[in-house]
């Protein structure tokens, strides 16, 4: 007799949610689409993106969940979710990973009702899409748009007798100021950069984007071309930076620290979106920006490199998580990115808006990067090891290149 | 035909109201023993079969194959262990992860036998803080304690070289320099487990009976030569089981070199410098999930799990002494 009450609210209950469910779906009522998006943490790009989200959501009633992985971690968690079918609906890759994930299958293309290739074509700096370009169809939309520029503590580099609105304009120039801004202990430790190294990318980049006049990587002959007479000249200025007891840095100097924005180096190479870094750990840092130095002669040159924000093939809310992409890259939002994270705009016509004069001028001297794959590492401890070894310079390289040209042809099969 | 006595005491039972039990024929006790100690461990099983069995055949079928991610995967049979045995960074890596398990073992039997003896003597008060002093670090979290000894090993700004210099002793880069990255290194590894190995030392201690400790001392035996004739031999089951664990351990080690050469905002590879740190899990990493190649880095991980089968049968045979009094 209990068990036959209990059965009979039961089924009341079953009845009862199935009707309510039915009511609701009859109504009209739509259940709410949910984005997931990743990106890796950076402060200035964090902050940003929250900002960008309350408003995203009110407009559209697409809810946006995010997780921004530390860098270190970003690619292991993308790479590991995206093979096991679970990755999230929208993501950031940089341009050298366009290639492989376009080849792979794991990007879905712009709609044309989100986005016609005329209106991105029209719209966006042509470097900051082209890679993403395949088949007449684009398969991302620009963020994180960066170039390179240098900047200079202006209270270090006075005390070091320098004069900080006259920048160095070519690269001996900066070598012999950063050798007078070294400060060395009596053993002669460094205690004081007169360049920081800690992002060596942009170091070797700015390198060999100015010192080789060709591609950089050969994607036709998918092999590095850095082991030139050219690219063996822009190691041996690393090496001129690096090596000896005229070195203005030294990886045993606060490895892994940022030393510009902690007032202990007084040349940096960084992007502009470094500026939102020094703001909130060295806000009290007066600093200057400058253009790269450039070889002695020529026209400076400030390698470019973008980020893009894809959507999963897999995800099944394609055309919400473009829209998400579209109003990421809209000018309401870039203007966000400019104005919160310090990033440059990738739409052509928000140029003038950019603030700092250097930074807005650097555009023009954009010279986009050609790396391919995820190689950096093998530049990177070729940087090092020039630095921490006495190897002949050549040899390192050509060792590197090797390696980079096996990477290159694993990307680009 | 039924005993003339059964049907009395049938006649009994019915007459106390007892039923008597029908007997099934089909199942055994013994059998259905069986089948109940299998349900119980149904559970188990299932789970390490989905957790343990199949992605290790996944993962062995994986390491037949050429996959690179971001394409389709190919079958080229034994291609991948042909590639290793010519990768000089497989040699490499698989060279440090050696030299890890040489230093770091044999330096925390060093330190937490001793101890184990220290903390298990008669005479000594507040054992309890000490062994718990000792252990700490065993249940702290190992990211957080890499970070704080990467900071300690800072060359510039390290307590570490603060002291070597009041001392006037040389600083060296430890973490920076690829001479001495992997023996800094080491030492948070010999810290991390010293309490782990003791805690065992100390169990296996607390098993010797008091007896043969006692007749020895009657019989004149110093405690050099009580520590080698009774406790040594008596505790050879712990010894052997502490080698194996750390030895293993040894082997898998990631966290500490991963963290002190890569983490937070480095910008460097795992691994370095000029990959100085690569132990051999780390470079399966590597080649996995930073080089996306997932058919080489499984097959270098069944490398990994053949080597730790056969170091460790090895040490059982070399260690392993069946001892009684």
């Amino acid at each position: 007799m209990r068990w036959t009450r209990v059965l009979a609210v039961v089924v009341a209950s079953v009845v009862a949610i199935t009707v309510v469910s039915l009511g609701s779906v009859m109504v009209g009522a739509q259940p709410k689409v949910t984005i997931v998006h990743w990106q890796h943490f950076h402060e200035g790009r964090a902050t940003a993106l929250k900002a960008l989200i309350p408003a995203f959501q009110g407009e559209t009633g697409i809810a946006v969940v995010t997780d921004l992985p530390p860098y270190e971690q970003y690619f292991d968690k993308l790479l590991a979710a995206l093979a096991a079918g679970t990755g999230p609906d929208v993501f950031q890759v940089p341009m050298e990973m366009a290639e492989q994930l376009i080849n792979g299958g794991y990007l879905a293309p712009v709609p044309e009702s989100v986005a016609t290739t005329a209106e991105i074509e029209g719209r966006y700096l042509r470097w900051t899409t082209a890679r993403f370009k395949r088949g007449g169809k684009y398969y991302g939309l620009p963020t994180d748009v960066q170039h390179l520029v240098l900047y200079i503590n202006n209270d270090l580099a006075r005390e070091a007798g320098l004069d900080p609105t006259k920048p160095p304009k070519t690269w001996d120039e900066l070598i012999a100021q950063a050798r007078k801004a070294t400060k060395r202990d009596a053993q002669g430790n460094i205690i004081q950069a007169g360049l920081d190294t800690r992002y060596k990318w942009a170091v070797y980049t700015a390198l060999l984007y100015q010192f080789i006049e060709g591609p950089v990587i050969d994607a036709v002959a998918k092999r590095a071309t850095y082991d030139s007479p050219q690219g063996i000249a822009a190691w041996k200025v690393v090496e001129q930076l690096l090596r000896g007891p005229n070195a203005v840095d030294s990886p045993r100097f606060m490895p892994g620290q940022r030393k510009f924005e902690l007032k202990r180096a007084v040349f940096y190479i960084n992007h502009p979106v470094a500026r939102s870094v020094i703001a909130r750990i060295g806000p009290d840092i007066k600093y200057t920006i400058a253009t790269v130095p450039a070889i002695k002669g020529k026209r400076p040159i400030a390698p470019g490199h973008h980020w893009a924000y894809v959507v999963n093939a897999r995800s099944k809310n394609q055309e919400a998580a473009w829209r998400w992409v579209k109003y990421l890259a809209s000018e309401r939002a870039v203007r966000t990115w400019m104005r919160v994270a310090g990033d440059l705009p990738s739409i052509t016509e928000l140029l003038p808006a950019e603030p700092d004069p250097v930074v807005r001028e650097s555009v023009k001297l954009v010279r986009p990067v050609d790396y391919v794959g995820v190689c950096d590492p093998i530049r990177n401890d070729l940087f090092d090891a020039i630095a921490l070894t006495t190897r002949p310079v050549e040899d390192l390289v050509r060792e590197a290149v090797q390696k980079e040209n096996t990477c290159v042809q694993q990307a680009l099969r | 035909m039924r005993p003339a006595g059964a049907k009395v005491t049938q006649q009994a039972e019915a007459r106390r109201g007892i039923r008597a039990i029908p007997r099934r024929a089909l199942l055994t006790y013994r059998t259905r023993h069986v089948l109940w100690a299998f349900a119980f461990l149904a559970p188990a099983f299932v789970l390490f079969f989905f957790i343990v069995v199949y992605p290790l055949g996944w993962a062995l079928a994986l390491s037949l194959q050429d996959w690179s991610f971001f394409g389709a995967k190919r079958f080229i049979g034994l291609g991948n262990y042909v590639r290793l045995w010519n990768d000089p960074l497989f040699w490499k890596s698989l060279g440090i992860s050696f030299k890890w398990t040489i230093g770091v073992v044999p330096a925390i039997l060093m330190i937490s036998l001793p101890l184990a003896l220290f903390l298990n003597a008669g005479w000594l008060r507040l054992k309890s803080l000490y062994r718990t002093g000792y252990f700490v670090p065993v249940v702290t979290n190992i990211v957080a304690v890499a970070f704080v000894w990467r900071w300690m090993f800072d060359p510039d700004f390290g307590v570490i070289n603060w002291f070597l210099g009041v001392l006037g002793l040389p600083k060296p880069g430890w973490l920076a320099d690829p001479a001495w990255a992997l023996y800094a290194m080491m030492v948070v590894g010999v810290w991390k487990q010293i309490g782990q190995a003791m805690v065992l030392f100390l169990a296996g201690l607390q098993t010797i009976p008091q007896e043969f400790v006692d007749a020895a001392k009657i019989d004149g035996a110093s405690p050099w030569k009580l520590f080698w004739k009774i406790t040594l031999p008596l505790l050879n089951p712990t010894l052997l089981f502490v080698v194996v664990i750390l030895v293993i351990n040894a082997f898998r080690v990631f966290t500490i070199p991963y963290v002190m050469s890569a983490g937070g905002l480095q910008a460097r590879t795992p691994g370095g410098p000029l990959d100085s740190t690569r132990v051999f899990v780390l470079h399966i990493y590597d080649i996995g999930f930073r080089q996306f190649q997932l058919g080489y880095a499984s097959a270098n991980a069944f490398v990994l799990m053949a080597l730790i089968i056969v170091v460790t049968l090895i040490q059982i045979k070399l260690i392993q002494r069946p001892f009684e009094y």
